[in-house]
Parts: structure tokens; C-alpha cells; sequence
């Protein structure tokens, strides 16, 4: 478990092809065939695929559940929305900013390194404390990570602008871009589940003791996971914010950790090409049941508002799939492993 | 400060802690048996302050208002069994957080639907909400009702688990569920058993819960599943002394922050509260209390 695993690099290598390829047929047909509003959504799409990679490399990997994965999610697109507005902007809508934060005006690779860096700092101090506590314990201690973000996000008004949010941000992220980044992601993650380090992380969440036995450092390598994990979202979350153009704290919670977590459950948690599937499949059903849960006119019949109904139905396909097949939709399984001669070795 | 509210905020938090020491014990009884927590455990206390909310609301009297919640809360916790946990049983141990989590949000989402989204006020009887005059300490009424409930719920949850043949089938269970069996007890009996002094437990709470914020939201169930969590953690997984020790501890930490901090931090009391506590998991992973296997009362 000490060295670099040819066969276990092969198979990263389909899966990342099989999966690349799908995701740039999405991206043309998004950039060629749609229109600038269907292709925020494509945008968004890729962007969400990258962020439920990036909680699986954690997830996955370790066996741990995180409920504090948005948490980072929010700090880097606060961050990175910061660092890009420009001055002007900053100076009329947040007129508390230090100085030095309000004259920032960075382009699109500055501003998400803004945002990482933010995160990185973040998930140092949360990953020490989470690394070492009993499993069963972190998925409380995650959501309470997640409470204390949102509430400092929610209230500290002179940074953030409060409970209204940030508005303004400039557009700088269209398919190509987030194109890019989802397979920046998609191929850290496989290289990282590939790698010692991930191979020891699988190792620890099968059987901690018996890992420690062989002389497996398991808070180091479950602090590894956390911040690969955790730099890999922060990524994801900045782009996504030069996409959204607005957003507010609200965003940044609960239906959120669990729309990104459905995604993560469904597609099932050992694998990347789970992550990506389960993405699509929470995509395409909330596109749906949008129109349902605003309320829907026909003619002169008309639906009344059904708040939540795409929620309602994430939960119930969750249920569905735990008790059909617990592991998810992929199970373990990657799209290589599926393939012909794709070298499957789990 | 001066005594006088320095008593104040003793009652304050002793009656505060006897909700969260409620609830901690709720989530631990099922910790307990099947080493699980439970994830849709605050729909509990929405469920029952709804069902005692839209009962006071329709003109009935609190007694029955009060045994509606009763009934709804438990059956909520028992239905959480048969579809969160039951087709679980041999699933890995994160298949149940995410189908009890699901089972949450089912419920906030039917009940936004169903009810409204809005919150459901609640009319608290005058009685309740009196504030008594001793010397110069002025103590609500319902403080006092709050400690008075908890402690005949826990003596009563005490005595249920040292003294019935099912408590100490219980006990039994949670120090060895195999052995158990083998004695005899059915395993999905005892689960069940688990699951409804769970819910009762969780009820008791909600009421007290509802009464003291006065409304019924779609989202409610969160802050006291949080409290719960926190509190059973600090006293030490599955370990029930432990669990009411980390409700009083808890509320005793976000009472005094309230009291002590500078007005300006005041809306960072629970961000500042669960810092705190993550900072004392790093140095005590495990919790205070010891982690005790199989001593549950």
C-alpha cells in the first residue's frame, strides 16, 4: 500500500476517458445546441457533478458521512465572489469591507484561488478535530460545522451582506470553463482513490483496527481525505459562484447538503461514476418537477404551488434505492469497471 | 450581576437543559440497543407540537391537545422504525442515516404541503404563562412546569428500565443484543420498545419545546435534533447518565454565553456554542462520560 498501483492507475485512466467523454458530449451539446439561459443549467449541472465528486472523495473513500461538505461549498463561493466584484461594486454594496478585501479585483483563476485558499484554511482547523473523533460522531459534528458557517455567513452583514446575499458577481464562468473544471475534478478524485493515500483511506473505513495494525496512520489518512476532498469543493464552489451571479446564506444549507448528498447516495457512494450519475439523475428530475412546484397553469386549469415537492421526491427515490440496493445505483463499481478489458481490481 | 438574575438564569437554564436533557435521552435509548442514531429524530417534536398546536387551535381542551401530540409523536418514532430502519438491518451503518434523513424530510415536506409553510401559532394557556413573584426573583410558570415534567419523565424512564421484565430485556440489549436474543427477547420487539420510549421521550420534549417557542414550523425538528446530538455526544455515546449530563451541560453553556457576552456577539450564540464543543471533541474525541457498553441506566 506503499507505492503507486499500475493496475489501480490503469483503471482510473478508463474510467476518467468513459466519463470525460460523456461530459464533453453534454458540454458541446450544451455550448453549440442551447440557448444562454439552458446553458446556466448545463453549467450548474457540471458544476454540481464536481462538487458530488468532490464530497464522494471523502465520502467514498472513508465511509464517514459529511453533512459539512456545503459549508466549504459557501466559504469558497463567498470568497471567490469577494475577490472578484469589482471595487466600485464593492464599495456601494458592502461599504464595511476592509480596505484592503474592498480594492480586490481579481480575475477568474485569482478569485476561486481566493476561494480555495479560504477553504484550505478552514478545512485544516475542521479536519484535525474530525480526523481523530469516533466515526459515528462526525456526521453531528459535520452538520454542526455546517450550522456555525451558515450562521456566521447569515449574520456577519459587513462582509457578506446578511441574509440577502451577494449580487453582482461577474459572469465568468460559461460550458468551457466548467467544463474544464468538472474534469480538473473527475480526474484528481480518480487519481486520489487510485493513490496510497486513497487506497489506505479505503483500507482504514473496511476495518480501522486491523488497518492501524499494518501501520496505516488513520487520523493522518482520514485528514488527507478531508482536505483533497474539501480543496476539490472549494474549486467547484467558486465556479460555481462566477455562474450564479447572485446568491444568499439560504443557498448554502440544508436543502442543499441534501440535494448534493441525494445525488451522492443514489449514484452510490463508492464510486465517481456514481457521483456523476446520481448528479444527472436529481438534475433531470428537478427540471421536472420545477414547473410542479411552482404551480402549474394548463389552459384555464390550474396546479396550485406544491412547496417542496422536488425534495418529496429526492427523499423518496433515496429510500427506494437504499432498500433496492444500499450501495447505490454504481455500488462500487466505476464506468471502466463496466467496460470491456477495463481492469477492474476492487 | 446581581443574584437576583443570576437565579433567574439558573431556572432559566435548568429548564432549558431538562428539554435538551429530554431529547438527549430520546436519541441515546435508541443509540443504545442498535447503535444507530436516528436522523429523523426531530420530526418527532414537530410532529407532536403540530398535533398539539392544531388541536389547541380547533378548540380542544389541552388535555387533549396534549394526548394527540402524545399519540402522533410516538407513532412517529415507530413508523421512523418500520421504514427507515427495519428494511435496513443489514445495510452498512450509512445507509440508515441517509434513509432516516430521508424519512425527515418526507415529513417537513408533507407537512408544508399539507399544512402550510408558514408557522402555526400557538394560544399557550394564561396559566402556562404567568411569571411568579418570589421576593424579588421572578420565575415563569412554565420553567417551573418544564423542570417538574423532565424529572417525573426520567424517574419514570429509570424505573422502567431497572424494574420491568422489558426494561431489562433492554438493558440486556444494549450491553450484549446477541446474548440477548439468545435469552429469548425477540430482537424487533425490543427495537420497537426502543423506538416508542424514543418517541414518548421526544414528545415530552416537543410539547415543552412548543410551549416555550410558542409556534410550529415546517423546520422546527432541527435545532433539537442538533441539541440532542451535541448533548449525546459530550456525555458520551450510548451512555444514558451521560447523555441527560450533556443536556444540562449544554444548556448551561449557551445560557451563560447569552448572559455574558457583549450584545454584539449575542447572534452568534449557537455558532459560538458548537465551536466550542468541536474544540473540546478534539481533546475528548469520545465524549465525557465514559463510553459505558451496556449500562444504560
Amino acid at each position: 500500500m506503499n507505492r503507486w498501483s499500475t493496475l489501480r492507475l490503469r483503471a482510473a485512466a478508463v474510467t476518467f476517458a468513459a466519463l470525460a467523454v460523456l461530459m464533453l458530449v453534454v458540454g458541446v451539446v450544451g455550448e453549440t445546441m442551447l440557448g444562454r439561459s439552458d446553458q446556466r443549467v448545463v453549467v450548474e449541472f457540471l458544476l454540481t457533478a464536481g462538487m458530488v465528486i468532490a464530497i464522494q472523495c471523502f465520502v467514498g473513500n472513508s465511509g464517514i458521512i459529511s453533512f459539512g461538505h456545503v459549508a466549504f461549498f459557501g466559504l469558497a463561493a463567498y470568497g471567490t465572489a469577494l475577490a472578484a466584484i469589482p471595487a466600485d461594486v464593492k464599495t456601494d454594496a458592502l461599504p464595511a469591507l476592509p480596505d484592503s478585501l474592498a480594492s480586490l479585483e481579481l480575475g477568474l483563476i485569482g478569485a476561486v484561488g481566493v476561494g480555495v485558499l479560504v477553504v484550505t484554511v478552514f478545512a485544516v482547523a475542521t479536519g484535525a478535530p474530525f480526523s481523530r473523533m469516533d466515526v459515528s460522531v462526525v456526521p453531528m459534528a459535520t452538520l454542526a460545522w455546517l450550522v456555525v458557517i451558515h450562521a456566521v455567513i447569515n449574520r456577519w452583514n459587513g462582509l457578506t451582506g446578511g441574509p440577502t446575499g451577494i449580487s453582482r458577481v461577474p459572469d465568468l464562468v460559461g460550458v468551457p470553463q466548467a467544463l474544464v473544471t468538472v474534469l480538473f475534478i473527475t480526474a484528481v478524485a480518480l487519481l486520489y482513490g487510485a493513490s496510497p493515500w486513497g487506497l489506505r483511506l479505503q483500507a482504514v473505513r473496511e476495518d480501522p483496527v486491523a488497518a492501524a495494525s499494518l501501520g496505516i496512520p488513520v487520523a493522518l489518512t482520514r485528514f488527507i481525505g478531508w482536505m483533497v476532498s474539501a480543496v476539490l469543493m472549494a474549486v467547484g464552489g467558486g465556479m460555481w459562484a462566477l455562474n450564479a451571479l447572485a446568491f444568499s446564506p439560504a443557498q448554502f444549507f440544508f436543502a442543499e447538503t441534501f440535494a448534493l448528498l441525494a445525488m451522492l447516495v443514489i449514484g452510490g457512494l463508492g464510486s465517481v461514476t456514481g457521483a456523476v450519475a446520481g448528479a444527472a439523475a436529481i438534475t433531470v428530475l428537478s427540471q421536472l418537477l420545477r414547473d410542479l412546484e411552482n404551480g402549474l397553469s394548463i389552459g384555464t386549469l390550474s396546479l396550485p404551488a406544491l412547496p417542496g415537492i422536488i425534495q418529496l421526491a429526492t427523499a423518496v427515490l433515496i429510500l427506494g434505492v437504499l432498500i433496492w440496493r444500499p450501495g447505490g445505483a454504481f455500488g462500487n463499481r466505476e464506468i471502466g469497471d463496466l467496460l470491456p478489458r477495463g481492469g477492474r481490481v476492487k | 450581576m446581581s443574584l437576583t438574575l443570576l437565579t433567574q438564569q439558573l431556572i432559566n437554564a435548568l429548564s432549558l437543559g431538562s428539554i435538551y436533557a429530554l431529547l438527549a435521552l430520546g436519541l441515546a435509548v435508541v443509540f443504545s440497543v442498535l447503535g444507530l442514531l436516528n436522523f429523523a429524530y426531530g420530526e418527532i417534536v414537530t410532529v407532536t407540537s403540530y398535533g398539539v398546536v392544531l388541536c389547541v387551535a380547533a378548540g380542544a381542551p389541552l388535555f387533549l391537545a396534549v394526548v394527540v401530540g402524545f399519540t402522533l409523536g410516538a407513532l412517529t418514532s415507530l413508523v421512523t422504525e418500520a421504514v427507515a430502519f427495519r428494511p435496513m438491518r443489514r445495510a452498512p451503518a450509512y445507509a440508515v442515516v441517509f434513509s432516516s434523513f430521508a424519512v425527515a424530510v418526507i415529513i417537513q415536506a408533507t407537512i408544508r404541503n399539507v399544512i402550510s409553510p408558514r408557522p402555526q401559532g400557538i394560544a399557550v394557556p394564561a396559566w402556562l404563562d404567568r411569571v411568579l413573584s418570589l421576593g424579588t426573583i421572578r420565575v415563569p410558570v412554565l420553567s417551573l412546569i418544564t423542570i417538574a415534567i423532565a424529572a417525573v419523565a426520567m424517574v419514570a424512564l429509570s424505573a422502567l428500565l431497572q424494574r420491568s421484565r422489558h426494561g431489562i430485556a433492554m438493558q440486556a440489549a444494549a450491553q450484549d443484543f446477541q446474548a440477548t436474543r439468545l435469552m429469548g427477547a425477540k430482537a424487533g420487539n425490543l427495537i420497537r420498545l426502543a423506538f416508542l420510549i424514543s418517541g414518548v421521550l421526544a414528545a415530552v420534549a416537543g410539547l415543552l419545546w412548543v410551549m416555550r417557542v410558542g409556534s410550529a414550523t415546517p423546520g422546527m425538528g432541527f435545532t433539537p435534533l442538533l441539541q440532542a446530538f451535541v448533548a449525546v455526544v459530550l456525555g458520551g455515546l450510548g451512555n444514558l447518565r451521560g447523555a441527560v449530563a450533556g443536556g444540562f451541560a449544554l444548556a448551561f453553556l449557551e445560557v451563560s454565553l447569552q448572559v455574558f457576552l457583549p450584545n454584539s456577539l449575542v447572534p452568534f450564540v449557537q455558532a459560538i456554542t458548537l465551536t466550542l464543543i468541536i474544540v473540546l471533541l478534539y481533546f475528548r474525541p469520545h465524549g465525557f462520560g465514559r463510553r459505558v457498553e451496556g449500562r444504560l441506566a
